[in-house]
């Protein structure tokens, strides 16, 4: 049998502190945000904001209902893949801080879906009246809703860019509220773009780089 | 005393082995840990891991949860109370023996 011991001889205060800052680095790369989702997601939803939004500048139908339930079936597809392959990992350790922002996006998920689906369900498409709530203030909604998500998956994973990025969208909520026009679908495509898959990019490559250096 | 020979017999015993250190390591970096996520990040093999990991539950270091999952036995693994204390003085204990150069 191997001799397990750490002794005199084997290692000194330094390197067993080395050791165990290693061992914790590598044990906490398996809960380390990789990005992905949040390319998934922004990048689904910026390209049907996009086709909407020009759409609705051309005033010509571009199968908008068509691409809005190609993308959304890719997404959920591409999650419930996603999310069966890290579930492997979680199955074999569980993180409180990992629930934690598991939580927080589930919950801002579902908030974010059902009041979209009540919002729009006040439209009526076919004559064209515009509701008590106008179409338009989805948008206002989701950035809202972006911004507690972001704010607090922020503090949860220490990262305060991150964290920042709440009122960045905030602030691009209180634009769509003050000002709303058809121009607010293509900012929040844009948005999403710049902050939300920017964002998914740049953790994945700190995910990459975390587990080389683990 | 200099950093590079220190007096291993003041830390605790039960924690001072690579592999139990590597244990202590992964558990105080998440909440509970199955037997076959410890063996990965250890590197011990079935047997040795199973050792090492009776010693610490002798120690009140560790707890287990047996359970079945899908038809299978799966065991998890924390940290005891004691056990995060331990781990704590034990890392405390190292960095005092670490002398700035």
């Amino acid at each position: 049998m191997e001799n397990t011991n750490l002794s005199e001889a084997s290692l000194r205060p330094e390197e067993e502190l080395l050791f165990i800052r290693k061992i914790i680095d590598e044990s906490r790369v398996a809960f380390v945000e990789d990005g992905k989702p949040y390319i998934f997601w922004g990048l689904i939803v910026a390209v049907g904001m996009a086709v909407t939004y020009i759409s609705v500048l051309i005033q010509r139908d571009l199968y908008t209902g068509f691409v809005w339930l190609g993308l959304v079936l890719l997404g959920w597809g591409s999650i419930f893949y996603y999310a069966r392959k890290k579930s492997e990992q979680e199955k074999r350790a569980k993180n409180f801080l990992d629930r934690i922002a598991g939580a927080i996006w589930g919950a801002c998920g579902s908030t974010l879906g059902l009041g979209i689906v009540l919002i729009l369900s006040q439209v009526n498409f076919s004559d064209g009246k515009v509701p008590s709530i106008h179409p338009f203030y989805t948008c206002f909604f989701s950035n809202m809703i972006l911004g507690i998500a972001y704010f607090l998956s922020g503090i949860v994973n220490d990262l305060k860019w991150f964290r920042n990025l709440g009122f960045v969208w905030w602030a691009g909520g209180i634009v769509m509220f003050l000002w709303p026009s058809v121009h607010v679908l293509g900012l929040y495509a844009l948005m999403l773009i710049l902050f939300q898959v920017v964002p998914g990019m740049i953790l994945q490559r700190r995910y990459k780089r975390m587990a080389i250096e683990a | 005393m200099s950093a590079g020979s220190f007096d291993y017999r003041e830390l605790d015993e039960v924690i001072h082995s690579r592999i139990r250190l590597a244990i202590m390591a992964v558990l105080i970096s998440v909440d509970e840990a199955e037997f076959t996520f410890l063996r990965e990040k250890t590197g011990a093999t079935d047997g040795n891991l199973s050792i090492h990991l009776r010693k610490l539950e002798e120690a009140g270091y560790i707890g287990v949860t047996k359970q079945f999952v899908a038809k299978k036995p799966v065991s998890s693994y924390r940290l005891t109370k004691k056990g995060k204390k331990a781990f704590s003085d034990y890392v405390e204990r190292l960095g005092s023996m670490v002398k700035p150069t």
